[in-house]
């Protein structure tokens, strides 16, 4: 299937219609800003899977270096793109990882929570590249 | 014929995806200059007047405070309308803004119809009050 199949597909289908599947992420927002440009929209996407993949290495690092000033300064940097591209699991795993690091300490309940971010941006990645057709790398 | 000549506006942000969302969606009606570092876009504004700038807070090297101050202080920049973005909706982080100069304040995520009216309210403050 094309990019603009694609598209088109997720502009007239309301969010998480398909009961047997929840989609992880909805771009309504995103088409609106691009104005239905589906070139953009891909744009964005392409820009959008390889921003989470980045943050989501560097909070990983940052965690084993219980660096939490640089985790929480990723996650706020990061988390209003998650509204933008509706993947909103991902951004309540954000806040509810927030505020365990505002504690500052290292826990069982923290780490469980970076590897559940983790895992839930590669599903987000893995969804979006499937429907756009993006090569794995 | 006349020539239309778009209002240009200035996005400083580090976020690439947040600079491409604003330019995809304002270039319909602006022109619009995307720039990821406040140092770049003030080299930039050296020799450019825009007549509106976007300008993001948490940055690298130079934040958006100080971005705010120096194009305060600069002569050719000291009236242009800033509007700030922040991921921050404290009220603290607004008034520390509009103390150094700042127009507006638009909390990230911000709502595109927002933004259009904020962007429209800034570059044509008369025609906008007309309008009520």
């Amino acid at each position: 299937m094309d990019t603009k199949c694609v598209i088109k597909i997720i502009m007239n289908s309301p969010p998480n219609s398909n009961s047997s599947h929840i989609k992880l992420y909805d771009l309504q927002l995103v088409i609106q800003m691009c104005r239905g440009n589906d070139e953009q929209v891909l744009k964005m996407v392409e820009v959008f899977i390889d921003q989470i993949s980045q943050s989501i290495k560097e909070i990983e690092t940052a965690y084993f270096q219980s660096d939490f000033l640089k985790i929480k300064s990723l996650a706020h940097k990061i988390k209003p793109l998650f509204t933008y591209f509706g993947t909103s699991k991902l951004e309540k795993e954000f806040i509810l990882a927030e505020v365990l690091l505002s504690k500052e300490i290292i826990s069982s309940e923290l780490e469980l929570k970076i590897i559940n971010l983790s895992l839930i941006a590669k599903e987000v990645i893995s969804e979006m590249k499937n429907d756009f057709n993006i090569a794995y790398e | 014929m006349n020539k239309i000549v778009k209002k240009k506006i200035l996005v400083v942000d580090d976020e690439i995806s947040i600079c491409m969302l604003l330019q995809n969606f304002l270039s319909q009606e602006y022109e619009v200059i995307t720039i990821y570092s406040a140092l770049e876009a003030l080299d930039w504004l050296e020799g450019n007047l825009p007549d509106l700038i976007i300008s993001d807070i948490q940055m690298s090297n130079m934040d958006g405070y100080e971005f705010l101050i120096k194009v305060r202080q600069r002569g050719f920049t000291k009236h242009t309308p800033i509007v700030m973005l922040s991921g921050r909706a404290e009220s603290k982080e607004r008034i520390k803004c509009y103390r150094l100069g700042a127009q507006d304040y638009l909390t990230k995520p911000f709502n595109p119809e927002e933004l259009e009216e904020l962007v429209k309210k800034n570059l044509y403050p008369i025609h906008y009050a007309i309008e009520w």
